[in-house]
């Protein structure tokens, strides 16, 4: 199990003004789950997802808080007990990690590189390891023996899962794994890792822009908007009903496309600058819903139905909401 | 949009169309069928969306109606213009009147230049406008794709605009010289869904204020079915189902229009009509996912090599292109190469019509 609690995360640059992606973050992770993270570009995703692995540099960004794992804060490790853990317990495959492979390499190299560096494995043992994991993904053992250039996006991005599970970590973070491939490839891909998931049984921490996406592999999705996690849940019961307005906004963007009329709709307005200090509640200014409180004070989080929200109409006395 | 906006944005309507446009890319070993004799057109005013996979061949399609590339043979026409024969010093001035919208609007955009900058040089460059008019007409057109308060966004440089932002801005830059037609490669795929419709809405807006044609070029079926009137869709550089948005969506016929449908993220799927649902279609992935890629699919799988008599080596399809995926095929689908049947309003190529 994973949680996360009160995580920071500032951005600080030479130029510019400081950046902070993350503000205050609490989660958890439970073991065997498959849990989604989404929210608009920019809203600190990526951001979130590295500082669980602790892939930032702690001398150039300021990280606060507690990222812990089996009851070991990865936050305090030092770089060599942080090597150990990685692949092992926490492996991550970046968004557009597809294109890392490096391309004068057979993609078998790569993963008898990270086996390598962990463990003591025979030839053998590790091409028999390689093959079960790319059958894991649906490519053929063929697929170790060529090079990247050889193989079209889709394949690419399966090989990429496949690496990330080279060492059976507990826990694995996608970061937009499907966004740069075409509709038909991204949904098998996605069919493929909810199935690859749920026989494995590790945990899966699925970062994407598109909603519509993450409900159909996620068991629980967690919505993000400026740096603050504004609603989390089961899947089933979101669908059902979610409470944050942006959270019903964003599903109010997917539509399905055999209905009589389809017109499409979005999210007026754009999101807050991060380099700023935020009032009140982040999506005011875009919120459908939003009264007084809403620019002045921070909402506080709701627990309730298997998840929590943060937002006024479910924290203020006196505002009838429509949940009764 | 002010009414003086819409006049001098204004433009003459004019038809697209393709006329068995075949390209054959040659590779050393063999050859790439791109494009299959494909034939169809954007009458005036209208918005046809071209959709298919990668590697559809859906860009050499823009690419050849915009004459960056010429067809192998077929023919292509707008208006009064025989594009496919068009000398090279006369695509510069056919050019003004077909523009293109790119999926990334950040690197269609030159960095060093201002909002007030990347509008005006298109008014000046095709339309010969003064400097002074030429401003005032980039203030319009600002207005027009909501980059507002004009005053504010005027000096601002890439970079400083949003997703969205940039994106209306490359939209402004392109109906700046009043053009027939707009060919718009992917334009939002790299949006969040939240400003997707946003954009679109105003490609079509726009459309309808100044006559223009817009050929919208997505994979995403959503979207052709939100904005478009017609549908293409395009498999392997054949046009297997085509019509109107609402008949090819909503009554989707060809098994791999329905493979596009059902992998549309939605999470009100359970509300798909069954024919949707199809268990058999549900498990079409990508082509070649468990394949090496030597087989990937690229190059259509049914292609036969044959020698003409001149001796060149060209690929000839024979059969149907989407039979390696389809759970249909029967041994007339390897045979003979359907071809598009049916009203005008609905045609679809497969010779299992009806029957699935
Ligand atoms: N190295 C950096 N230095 C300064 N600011 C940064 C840095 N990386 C990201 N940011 C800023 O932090 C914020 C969050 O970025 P992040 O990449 O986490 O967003 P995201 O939700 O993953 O977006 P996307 O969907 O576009 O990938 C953004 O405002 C971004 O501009
Ligand atoms: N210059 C070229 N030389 C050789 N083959 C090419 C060339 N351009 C395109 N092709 C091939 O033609 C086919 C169609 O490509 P095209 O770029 O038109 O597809 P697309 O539908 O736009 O795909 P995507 O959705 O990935 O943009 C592909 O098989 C591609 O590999
Ligand atoms: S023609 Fe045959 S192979 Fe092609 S889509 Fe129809 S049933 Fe399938
Ligand atoms: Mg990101
Ligand atoms: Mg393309």
């Amino acid at each position: 199990m994973l949680e996360v609690k009160d995580l920071w995360v500032t951005y600080k640059s030479r130029h510019g003004k400081p950046v902070t992606a993350v503000r205050g973050v609490h989660i958890t992770i439970p073991d065997n789950t498959f849990i989604g993270l989404v929210g608009e570009s920019g809203c600190g995703k990526s951001t979130l997802g590295f500082a669980i692995a602790r892939l930032l540099d702690g001398r150039r960004n300021q990280v606060a808080g507690s990222v812990v794992l089996n009851d070991v804060d990865l936050l305090k490790l030092d770089e060599r007990e942080l090597r150990a853990l990685r692949w092992k317990k926490v492996s991550v495959v970046l968004q557009g990690g597809m294109n890392a492979f490096n391309p004068v390499h057979k993609i078998k190299q790569q993963f008898m590189d990270a086996m390598r560096a962990h463990g003591n494995f025979t030839v053998t043992e590790m091409k028999e390891k390689i093959a079960l994991l790319l059958q894991h993904v649906q490519l053929d053992s063929e697929v170790m023996e060529m090079y990247p250039h050889e193989l079209s996006g889709g394949m690419k991005q399966r090989a990429a899962i496949a690496l990330s599970l080279v060492l059976d970590p507990e826990l694995v973070i996608l970061d937009e794994p499907t966004t740069a491939l075409d509709v038909v490839v991204q949904h098998a891909i996605v069919d493929m890792l909810k199935d690859l998931q749920r026989r494995l049984k590790f945990s899966v921490l699925f970062i994407s822009h598109d909603l519509g996406l993450v409900l159909e592999v996620a068991q629980r999705v967690m919505v993000m908007y400026a740096g603050e996690i504004v609603e989390e849940r089961s899947t089933a019961t979101l669908l059902k009903k979610s409470l944050h307005p942006y959270t019903q906004a964003l599903l109010d963007c997917y539509v399905d496309p055999q209905a009589e009329d389809v017109r499409l709709a979005g999210i007026p307005g754009s999101p807050p600058d991060l380099s700023l200090p935020l009032r009140g509640c982040a999506f005011a200014p875009r919120c459908a819903k939003a009264f007084a409180a809403c620019r002045d004070e921070k909402p506080e989080t709701t627990f309730g139905g298997g998840g929590f929200v943060q937002c006024h109409l479910y924290t203020k006395q006196g505002v009838t909401t429509d949940e009764s | 949009m002010s009414p003086e906006v819409i006049q001098t944005v204004g433009s003459q309507a004019a038809r697209l169309e393709l006329r068995e446009v075949t390209k054959i890319y040659q590779k050393r070993r063999r050859n790439t069928v791109a494009l299959n004799r494909v034939s169809f057109a954007v009458e005036p005013g209208k918005i046809v969306a071209l959709v298919g996979e990668s590697g559809s061949g859906k860009t050499t399609i823009a690419r050849i109606v915009t004459g960056i590339e010429r067809p192998t043979s077929g023919e292509v026409s707008l208006g009064n213009w025989q594009v496919e024969t068009l000398p090279t010093r006369r695509l510069r001035e056919y050019r003004r009147f077909v523009q293109m919208v790119f999926q990334d609007p950040f690197s269609s955009l030159n960095p060093h230049n201002t909002v007030l900058q990347t509008l005006m040089r298109p008014l000046i460059n095709h339309r010969h406008f003064s400097l002074s008019r030429a401003r005032e007409q980039a203030f319009a057109i600002m207005d027009t794709v909501r980059l507002t308060p004009v005053e504010q966004f005027a000096n601002k440089k890439p970079h400083q605009l949003s997703g969205g932002q940039r994106q209306r801005l490359v939209i402004g830059r392109a109906i700046a010289p009043a053009p027939q037609l707009m060919v718009a490669d992917e334009p939002v795929s790299m949006l969040d869904v939240s400003i997707r419709a946003d954009v679109l809405y105003l490609i079509d807006e726009l459309r309808q204020r100044t006559g223009m044609s817009v050929l919208y070029i997505t994979h995403d079926l959503l979207s052709a079915r939100a904005v478009s009137d017609e549908v293409v869709v395009l498999y392997r550089g054949h046009v297997v189902e085509r019509g109107a948005a609402q008949e090819v969506i909503r009554h989707a016929e060809h098994p791999y229009t329905r493979v596009l449908i059902n992998a549309i993220p939605n999470p009100r799927r359970d509300m798909y009509p069954v024919l949707s649902r199809d268990p058999e279609l549900v498990h079409i992935t990508e082509a070649g996912s468990t394949l090496p890629s030597s087989q990937y699919p690229s190059e259509a799988g049914a292609l036969k090599n044959v020698t003409g008599t001149s001796g060149v080596k060209t690929d000839v399809a024979v059969g149907c292109p989407f039979i390696q995926r389809c759970p249909y095929a029967t041994s007339q689908c390897a045979e003979q190469t359907p071809v598009l049947q049916g009203a005008t309003t609905h045609q679809v190529a497969c010779w299992h019509t009806g029957e699935i």
